[in-house]
């Protein structure tokens, strides 16, 4: 699990050293006051980048500065998702355990509800609900019917009535 | 000023229907503050028009009623579902989430709306003491201080990453890179849009935290198909809010401190609740023996940020009142309606207007009493939501914060960005990459660049040392990177 895990973070590493390339060679086309910042932006960035590439392939540079990567403690980064709870514990190997499909159909949902928004905001957040509530969540008729009532009431409350956005 | 302190001049202004204008900005501040995508600044705009039939008293109630529930109400979505309304409440979630997460929400909860309210008052008791010195106060700042209170802000990144050095500062350039998209405000150069036209504008960054934050944790919920919190350590007894209310009496010092930055950091013109919540955070974990826990799950972390970021209102007025500066989109819009009323802002203000002052005042303090009030009584209600089944929770929040991004200015590329975001986050989330520094440093990027190169073109590099408040908080900064980096160390060492 640890080596797709690397993996995974080899080819993260991979996308943003192409970005911060692509960053560090646009600020050359600014004047220099619009470049100053971008431009040390992008070559810190991409020696970052670097250095961590360099960590994951080579164990000697690694071990030699293993003081810039997560140490010990048994606790990660703020924020991180397992600095949660020891509880929690379990979770990294639910994660670890995920599959990307699950994650690409999340965002094939999220690209059928940007194109509902062309039709009408509020039509397609109702329709949006229904389908994501039959298809995806396999909840029942009734309430699939009650929460798009719900949460349609209060939209277009919010939106069309008081708001008047939509 | 003394009419401030007579209980009569408040009877006088709060007759009936006062009462009603400040429900009505209440709730509809704490609504706008919940939804991920709707912010106070939408709330007021949409008010600003009921206030042109309003008497100037009555206006501001309804205004400053909406304005200070906003803040708070922000921070519930940010405990519950890690999403927080606004860029105010983004350091809550650090440790609000956590506390959500082991089943403790309503203990959070408790806490904040306990901090938020206690924080307004406080700020407001320095508004009422500073007004009429503050625009000496306000005068002593200008750009090299600007930048070394975004600097401030920016430094929480090393701090918050020392567990992860390398990967916290991969987030917080990226963060920076995003912040320097679009027209350059000094040069007025356009910069990294690629031909895309809705870049100009820069990143929404509102957009990217309901992204980075909200709909990265939905994906998680989505596949993992676990709630929140599991039910068996799930605690919905009032007992825990109240736990949350005692911890903010037991940590007094932290919300003290926290008070203090937030109210001084609102006297700053442009700078804001974004950096107090974040400078708050740090400086209670700094000053804290047991660091570690922060972020965590440690109340402390609750605490903090909220008692900030209602302290920063009061302290906020200063300038919007004294000067006519108003320091957020907010206090535009508050600007705006006294205009409209044929107020002027001004050093005359308390002498020619003494009336609005004091309705001003005890509206600030008890709109925060009454959000958190209903916060609070709403708290264990609430917190159920962490053991909805991600089934529900996910359509639901999705079709909410999907609309309330589409809802800010009816862009679909603001939805894209969020959509881009959110595949960042669920990313990082995935590979331990923290997401703090990044939002960190996309929402205090566009300030910092601003104001080194302004303080570049009027003094150069001198400017930022010779100012002594500026070479003071530079000082500052070095001491707190400094000790935070060798704590951290000593910490590794004795693992």
């Amino acid at each position: 699990m640890k080596g797709k895990k690397t993996k995974e973070e080899i080819l993260f590493l991979i996308i943003l050293l192409l970005f911060m390339l692509v960053i560090t060679w646009s600020s050359f086309s600014y004047k220099p006051a619009a470049r100053l910042i971008p431009l040390a932006l992008g070559v810190t960035g991409l020696s970052i980048v670097c250095l961590q590439l360099l960590m994951l392939f080579s164990p000697v540079i690694s071990n030699k500065l293993k003081f810039l990567k997560t140490s010990q403690l048994g606790s990660q980064s703020v924020g991180s998702p397992t600095t949660v709870t020891a509880g929690m514990a379990a979770d990294k190997s639910i994660q670890l355990k995920t599959k990307w499909l699950d994650v690409l159909r999340f965002f094939a949902w999220l690209i059928v509800y940007l194109l509902l928004l062309y039709v009408n905001p509020l039509l397609a957040a109702l329709a949006f609900l229904i389908l994501f509530c039959i298809f995806e969540s396999k909840l029942s008729f009734s309430l699939t019917i009650k929460l798009s009532l719900g949460i349609g009431a209060f939209l277009y409350t919010l939106f069309g009535i008081f708001l008047r956005i939509f | 000023m003394q009419e401030l302190f007579h209980l009569t001049a408040f009877f006088e202004y709060f007759q009936w229907p006062a009462p009603l204008y400040l429900l009505v900005g209440v709730s509809l501040g704490m609504l706008f503050g919940i939804l991920p995508g709707l912010s106070g600044g939408m709330c007021l705009a949409l008010l600003l028009p009921l206030t042109y039939s309003l008497s100037a008293e009555h206006a501001v109630i309804l205004l400053i009623g909406a304005m200070g529930s906003v803040a708070f109400s922000g921070s519930i979505s940010a405990i519950l579902i890690n999403a927080p309304g606004t860029g105010q409440s983004a350091a809550t979630c650090f440790d609000g989430y956590p506390l959500a997460r082991q089943g403790r929400a309503g203990y959070a909860l408790g806490a904040a709306g306990t901090s938020s309210a206690l924080g307004a008052i406080f700020g407001t008791i320095v508004l009422v003491l500073v007004l009429p010195v503050g625009r000496y106060l306000v005068l002593a700042f200008s750009f090299p201080e600007y930048f070394m209170m975004a600097m401030a802000g920016l430094s929480v990144i090393i701090i918050v990453s020392q567990q992860a050095i390398l990967k916290g500062f991969t987030a917080g350039i990226l963060g920076l890179v995003f912040s320097s998209v679009g027209s350059d405000p000094i040069t007025g150069a356009v910069r990294f849009t690629f031909g895309v036209d809705y870049l100009w504008d820069g990143i929404n960054t509102i957009a990217a935290l309901i992204g980075l934050f909200a709909l990265a944790e939905l994906v998680d919920l989505f596949v993992r198909k676990e709630a929140i919190t599991r039910r068996e350590m799930f605690e919905g007894r009032l007992t825990d809010v109240f736990a949350g209310v005692k911890a903010v009496f037991k940590h007094f010092g932290v919300f003290l401190q926290a008070s203090i930055i937030g109210t001084v950091i609102g006297l700053i013109p442009g700078v804001g609740g974004s950096v107090a919540n974040f400078i708050a955070y740090i400086a209670a974990r700094q000053t804290s023996k047991e660091s570690h826990k922060f972020g965590q799950g440690d109340i402390r972390g609750v605490i903090a940020p909220e008692a900030a970021n209602d302290a920063k209102d009061g302290g906020a007025l200063i300038p919007t009142l004294i000067f006519g500066i108003p320091g957020s989109v907010m206090m535009v819009i508050v600007l705006a309606s006294l205009i409209l009323h044929g107020i002027t802002p001004g050093p005359r203000l308390m002498l020619d207007h003494p009336s609005l002052i004091v309705v001003l005042i005890y509206t600030l303090v008890l709109s925060n009493i009454l959000c958190s009030s209903i916060g609070l009584l709403a708290a264990r209600y609430l917190s159920r939501v962490t053991i909805l089944s991600p089934g529900v929770l996910v359509p639901a929040v999705l079709t909410i914060a999907v609309i309330g991004i589409y809802a800010m200015r009816g862009i679909h590329g603001d939805i894209i960005t969020a959509l881009g975001f959110a595949a960042l986050g669920y990313v990082m989330k995935r590979l331990d990459y923290p997401r703090i520094p990044l939002i960190i440093a996309l929402m205090l990027g566009g300030l910092a660049q601003k104001t080194f190169h302004q303080t570049m073109i009027l003094w150069g590099i001198k400017g930022f040392f010779l100012r002594p408040i500026s070479l003071g908080m530079f000082v500052f900064i070095v001491l707190l990177v400094t000790i935070s980096l060798i704590k951290g160390q000593k910490a590794g060492d004795a693992a």
